[in-house]
């Protein structure tokens, strides 16, 4: 600094060499990416609701094709062969009414909890998200395997109370999700 | 011309640091069933049950966190609300709180991802942790403990228990009235005794090694998981166990499982002794194992 | 003050034209849900508004977290980015709104019974001589430090102005502040920082 120099133009100049980028920490990408979610947030939702339906329209559909073959066997069969009830009878059952009923019940309680959820979504860590969405993909999974299961079997009552006890697992699950302490 | 990129450790940190911790105590007069509530934003909280009438709050929490008590009042209370939340993610890894309290008090505890720890207490406990792990030694008579990632560990038998956890393994020694869920986590309970008790996982392993009360009921569940059983012969309780899928093993007895219809899944019914109690397996997929203890 | 302006305006404003057409197809990409287009704009633009978060919060941990929330912000404020302005300049409005509503958090919390041994700070009012300097430093504390150690609103008002170079009016819009409590700080901010540097 010269001696004719003021002091404000000193600190000028000193601002001036201030850098103007600083390498920020190099994980915090990945910390930002982690909370990118909410642009796609309703991607579990959907892909849940998405499952669900596509499994039961599998199971329907499928259903269907089979019942539609065996329905033709047996016009076709000749008269002589001896065709048991069980090649004939349909494949599938819906659900029994009472479970079918439940899984509405379910459902709303899904789709309210769901929408409290996504309202808080923002205040959550992204770890619990995380965790929260990997454990309702479990969950989901296990619903959608013993539905169809039930439906291929509508008065096995094992299935009925595995099927009933993961969807009150779940949504305890949403229940509890939902009343998290915002993140810390 | 573009600056030079500087990658900064400390320059620009004020001098005085944000960061500092800070002592922090405080203590109440209160009745010996007083009721407290305690959210809590720290690395580490330790509850414990002492036999004074008062509640002591000790413990140490970054500079900038927000602390605060309900005022004590001219006689002893009967409810306390406790609140400490640190500044930053930081902060709060570094904040740790010893709460000490009547052993007969009800004391409720919310808290984002800390340790917490909790003994002598007999009154009752909930505590609901989102990230970090539970630990209670002693017997409460209630006590509900909730972590969606951490490990709880129930060291005691408290006489009503519901444990609930997403992901975290959950080891239990007994009670009188037992409940524990967890979608990934395991649940082992071993080493004490139980008169009720339902365990459920979806996909983790359930191990369960506890002596059973006279008329003790006993269910457990998973979707995929595992469920190994280990009962005393002396109580000769009535089983009941059924897979969809899965197959069952019985090393407790020489009656076979059946095979179910169309050569899947499984199921095993033995009659038991008068006071035996009854225990009742389900699993889709989980195969079910029944040993002696 | 002509060469004032000519030092500060050299900072503002860098954004070639053929950054600016990169960062308009990497901004497309990423409005449509591309997140490796949006982190190559990370990559771009974190070394500014790491820096400028930096100085504002004095204190690195905040720093981080600021520059997380402005991120995350942007990539939900993208569909209605019009560039009407730089993307740093945008960053930046973020960063500085992120930065307030965590004071303004911070006052609300200020409210609530504090255990003894809090002090109450107004914050405009500190003097940087009140601020624990050893004597070894007293004589050379480098810039960075001094700024550090400005009262909050009075370091805002200076790395705003004349670390990036916005104008009394572009800090109007970002902070609600009036012309005139900015120039008193701007003010005050330089007097403190010539003090502390002994020049």
């Amino acid at each position: 600094m010269s001696e004719h120099t003021s002091p404000d133009d000193r600190l000028n100049e000193l601002t001036a060499a201030l850098s103007s980028e600083i390498a920020p920490p190099s994980d915090l990408w990945p910390a930002i990416r982690g909370e990118l979610a909410p642009r796609t947030r309703r991607t579990i939702h959907w892909d849940t609701r998405w499952r669900l339906a596509a499994a039961a329209l599998l199971v329907a559909a499928s259903s269907s094709i089979l019942t539609m073959f065996a329905m033709r066997a047996r016009e076709h069969a000749p008269a002589t062969v001896a065709v048991t009830p069980r090649d004939t009878a349909p494949v599938t059952q819906r659900l029994p009414a009472h479970l079918a009923v439940a899984e509405r019940g379910y459902e709303r309680s899904v789709d309210a909890l769901w929408r409290t959820l996504d309202e808080r979504r923002d205040s959550l860590a992204p770890s619990t998200v995380a965790t929260v969405e990997r454990s309702l993909r479990i969950a989901d999974s296990a619903i959608a395997e013993a539905r169809s299961a039930l439906e291929q079997d509508p008065s096995n009552r094992v299935l009925a109370e595995l099927f009933v006890s993961n969807y009150e697992r779940k949504i305890d699950l949403l229940r509890r999700a939902t009343e998290l302490a915002p993140r810390t | 011309m573009r600056r030079i990129v500087l990658t900064l450790a400390a320059v620009a940190v004020s001098a005085t640091s944000l960061h500092a911790q800070r002592k922090v105590h405080a203590a109440y007069a209160v009745t010996p069933d007083v009721s407290v509530r305690l959210f809590a934003s720290v690395g580490t909280v330790q509850v414990v049950g002492w036999d004074k009438d008062s509640v002591v709050v000790s413990g140490i929490v970054a500079s900038g966190s927000d602390v605060a008590l309900g005022t004590p009042g001219a006689g002893p209370t009967r409810g306390l609300k406790l609140f400490v939340e640190s500044p930053t993610e930081q902060a709060v890894r570094e904040g740790s709180l010893t709460v000490r309290v009547p052993r007969g008090a009800r004391v409720w505890l919310k808290t984002g991802s800390a340790d917490v720890t909790a003994g002598e207490v007999t009154g009752g406990l909930d505590l609901n942790v989102v990230g970090g792990s539970i630990t209670v030694h002693g017997s409460p008579r209630e006590l509900r403990a909730e972590s969606m990632d951490g490990a709880v560990t129930i060291d005691g038998t408290p006489s009503w228990m519901r444990v609930k956890t997403a992901t975290g393994n959950i080891t239990l020694r007994g009670g009188e009235d037992v409940g524990a869920s967890t979608i990934s986590g395991t649940i082992d309970a071993r080493g004490g005794e139980v008169e009720r008790v339902k365990l459920e996982s979806t996909t983790g392993a359930i191990r369960f090694a506890l002596g059973l009360t006279r008329g003790a009921s006993v269910e457990m569940e998973t979707h995929s998981g595992p469920i190994d059983v280990q009962l005393s012969r002396k109580m000769q309780p009535e089983i009941d166990a059924a897979t969809v899928t899965a197959t069952i093993e019985n090393l407790w007895s020489k009656i076979a499982p059946v095979t179910g219809r169309e050569g899947r899944g499984m199921s095993l019914e033995i009659g038991g002794g008068q006071m035996g109690g009854r225990v009742v397996l389900r699993s889709f997929k989980g195969k079910i194992t029944v040993r002696g203890l | 003050m002509a060469r004032v302006l000519s030092l500060v305006q050299h900072r503002v404003s860098i954004e070639s034209p053929r950054v600016a057409r990169r960062d308009d197809a990497l901004v497309d990409r990423a409005r449509r849900g591309d997140v490796d287009a949006f982190e190559l704009l990370y990559r771009q633009h974190a070394g500014r508004v790491y820096a400028l978060c930096l100085r504002l919060a004095a204190d690195p941990v905040v720093a981080r977290e600021l520059v997380q929330d402005t991120f995350v912000k942007a990539w939900d404020a993208l569909p209605r980015f019009r560039a009407d302005a730089s993307l740093t300049t945008w960053l930046h409005r973020i960063a500085v709104n992120a930065l307030l509503e965590r004071r303004r958090g911070e006052k609300r919390r200020a409210a609530r019974v504090s255990l003894a041994g809090d002090e109450d700070e107004d914050e405009d009012e500190r003097d940087i001589a009140g601020v624990v300097i050893g004597p070894d430093v007293a004589t050379a504390i480098d810039l960075e430090r001094a700024i550090g150690a400005l009262p909050p609103g009075v370091r805002r008002a200076f790395v705003l102005h004349d670390v990036e170079g916005y104008t009394h009016e572009e800090i109007a819009t970002m902070t609600g502040l009036a012309a005139g409590t900015l120039r008193a700080q701007l003010h005050r901010a330089r007097q403190l920082l010539k003090r502390a540097l002994s020049l």
